[in-house]
């Protein structure tokens, strides 16, 4: 069997071919955790396939001779500019190869569903498919002030403090998008969802996830009785914020402040203005493939420039008092006020 | 099809040249070849060629040449089924380059205190046509943040700007990622970038109306410049430029 669907994501359209019943499995219970919505119809909707998935397929052989270099996660990246083959235990995420689909999946034997392998080559594939379309993955959290509308974004790797931040600011009843993966466009991108002029950011992830550390750490969390029996996995307690938070959910935002945080475990957050370039610096740094993907690399390093124009940055070096929402909301506002005097 | 004099009888010219092959350094090797004798020699980035040919194919002497310098050395459709003869003594590489063809190309690598190694060779007849350079469209890069960053006030750190051309390139940056600043130094002069890491240190480049390739070097040691010399035409044109490690030849 082979399965097209046309997902939505980000104000553009994704047409994904599962070539077979694991494949089309793999890509449901995938895709249920990112805001990929499937189309109700074929109008205006690609008919090249974004994304190919098969398993039981022979990995076709990877050249020799092309650069490499290790991808987060565990794997190895193969690239000589043009295409690129991520190998995940075996598995191959093909990116870029000539007469083919833009990418495409090839699992050797069919991992089970919940397998973190299959998991990072389906966000390897998905996050390449999007780059190729000027959509481009942040490692970040995003909520937006209430009175002003700004869009926040709270950027870092894991445990850096975003989920934190984002679950108390959307708990003091801040609109939010997500607390881990966002995308990012820049207008002129012939993006239909964009909504300003610059850079807009969308939420991936759908459901929140928070440490059980945090969830120690923080009495507004522990009086939350929805939270109490979540179960742990892969680290964290993830939950599905959009019940939880009177704020509500938003499917965009534009970012007017960045912010970089850094959990300390001292009692008072201390923040402080970051240059652009500073900025920017962090941000490549957090976005290897705006450099590994040639194919994407101006653009990709162009909208991440547009965003360090756009927003204003600042790092936060985040302490105990951010267990608080309205300790959040006053760190936070004060970085927005500051950003809107600019 | 080039002739050039042959002064000495070719049985002696071999001998002479493997006189010069042992008394050279390591670099230096025979030339395995009948119709020529070639001593290739690499003194801390000067190469100097003896070449010494007798009717010899040019695309046979330009093989070897290829090897040696471990080079791509491309010969035009035209030349292919030239033959040469000739009596170089040492002499610097390109000058026995243009001595085995009508034009020559050469590609280089440069970087900071290095000098210019050769990394493909282009032997031509006129009528051959000249390979492409994977040179891009100036601008196709799409560097849309660029007038962003120009337009930067002074309390976010000094703009990045550049201006002027190949022959007088002024670059100011402040305190921002290499990444950034190589791809918009690519994007106006129109050549190809590769990234070969995430390249978010922050540099200070300073440097106002010097020759594009002085320009891009002074950015940060860990960036190259590819760049097409025409040996006939005295032109030198960026193709590319590489941000590396320079601690590592190949990227992880």
């Amino acid at each position: 069997m082979t399965r097209r669907t046309t997902y939505h994501v980000a104000g553009g359209s994704l047409l994904v071919e599962a070539r077979d019943a694991w494949s089309a499995d793999a890509v449901d219970a995938l895709f249920a955790g990112w805001y990929l919505t499937p189309a109700d119809d074929a109008g205006g909707v690609p008919t090249a396939p974004a994304i190919v998935l098969e398993s039981g397929a022979a990995p076709g052989a990877i050249p020799s001779g092309l650069q490499a270099f290790d991808v987060a996660g565990g794997g190895t990246c193969y690239t000589d500019g043009r295409a690129s083959y991520i190998d995940i235990a075996g598995s191959i995420v093909a990116i870029g190869l000539p007469d083919r689909a833009d990418v495409e999946v090839w699992v050797d034997d069919p991992l089970p569903l919940e397998s973190p392998a299959l998991t990072r080559l389906v966000t390897y594939a998905l996050s390449a498919a999007l780059r190729q379309r000027r959509r481009f993955e942040l490692h970040s959290g995003a909520v937006i002030e209430p009175e002003s509308g700004t869009g926040v974004l709270i950027a870092g790797p894991s445990g850096s403090g975003k989920s934190t931040m984002a679950v108390h600011l959307a708990a003091a009843g801040w609109p939010f998008l997500t607390d881990d993966v966002l995308l990012l466009g820049v207008e002129g991108n012939d993006a239909p969802g964009t909504t300003t002029d610059g850079v807009t950011a969308w939420p991936l992830r759908r459901r929140f996830a928070i440490t059980p550390q945090t969830y120690a750490a923080s009495r507004f969390l522990q009086a939350r009785a929805a939270l109490e029996d979540l179960e742990v996995q892969e680290g964290k307690r993830p939950f599905t914020p959009h019940a939880m938070f009177a704020g509500g959910f938003r499917d965009r935002c534009r970012p007017g402040v960045l912010l970089f945080p850094e959990l300390t475990g001292e009692a008072r957050t201390a923040v402080a203005r970051l240059a652009a370039g500073e900025a920017m610096a962090r941000l490549i740094r957090m976005s290897p493939w705006s450099c590994y993907d040639r194919a994407t690399a101006p653009q990709h390093l162009a909208a991440l420039a547009a965003l360090t124009k756009q927003a204003v940055a600042y790092t936060v070096r985040a302490g105990r008092d951010l267990l608080e929402p309205s300790a959040s909301v006053d760190v936070v506002a004060g970085c927005v006020r500051e950003a809107g005097d600019r | 099809m080039m002739h050039v004099q042959m002064s000495r009888p070719f049985v002696a010219l071999a001998l002479i040249a493997g006189v010069a092959v042992s008394a050279s350094a390591a670099v230096a090797q025979t030339a395995p070849a009948k119709a020529y004798a070639m001593t290739v020699k690499n003194d801390d980035g000067f190469i100097n060629v003896t070449l010494k040919a007798r009717k010899a194919r040019v695309a046979d002497i330009a093989s070897d040449l290829g090897k040696r310098l471990r080079a791509d050395v491309v010969i035009g459709k035209d030349l292919a089924q030239d033959t040469v003869t000739l009596d170089m003594p040492s002499s610097p590489l390109e000058a026995v380059l243009q001595s085995l063809a009508p034009r020559v190309l050469v590609d280089y690598e440069i970087r900071q205190d290095a000098r210019p190694l050769p990394l493909a060779i282009h032997l031509l007849a006129p009528t051959d046509t000249e390979p492409t350079a994977n040179i891009v469209q100036r601008g196709a890069s799409q560097g849309v943040v660029i007038s962003g960053h120009t337009e930067e006030t002074a309390s976010d750190g000094e703009p990045v700007t550049i201006t002027g051309d190949l022959h007088q390139l002024s670059i100011a940056a402040k305190n921002q990622p290499l990444a950034l600043v190589a791809m918009m130094v690519a994007d106006m002069l129109g050549v190809t970038l590769d990234l070969n890491y995430p390249a978010g240190e922050l540099v200070v480049v300073d440097v106002d109306k010097l020759p594009a390739e002085d320009a891009v070097l002074s950015i940060s040691p860990n960036i190259r410049m590819h760049v097409r010399a025409d040996l006939s035409r005295a032109e030198r044109t960026p193709i590319k430029l590489i941000v590396t490690r320079t601690d590592a030849r190949a990227a992880r």
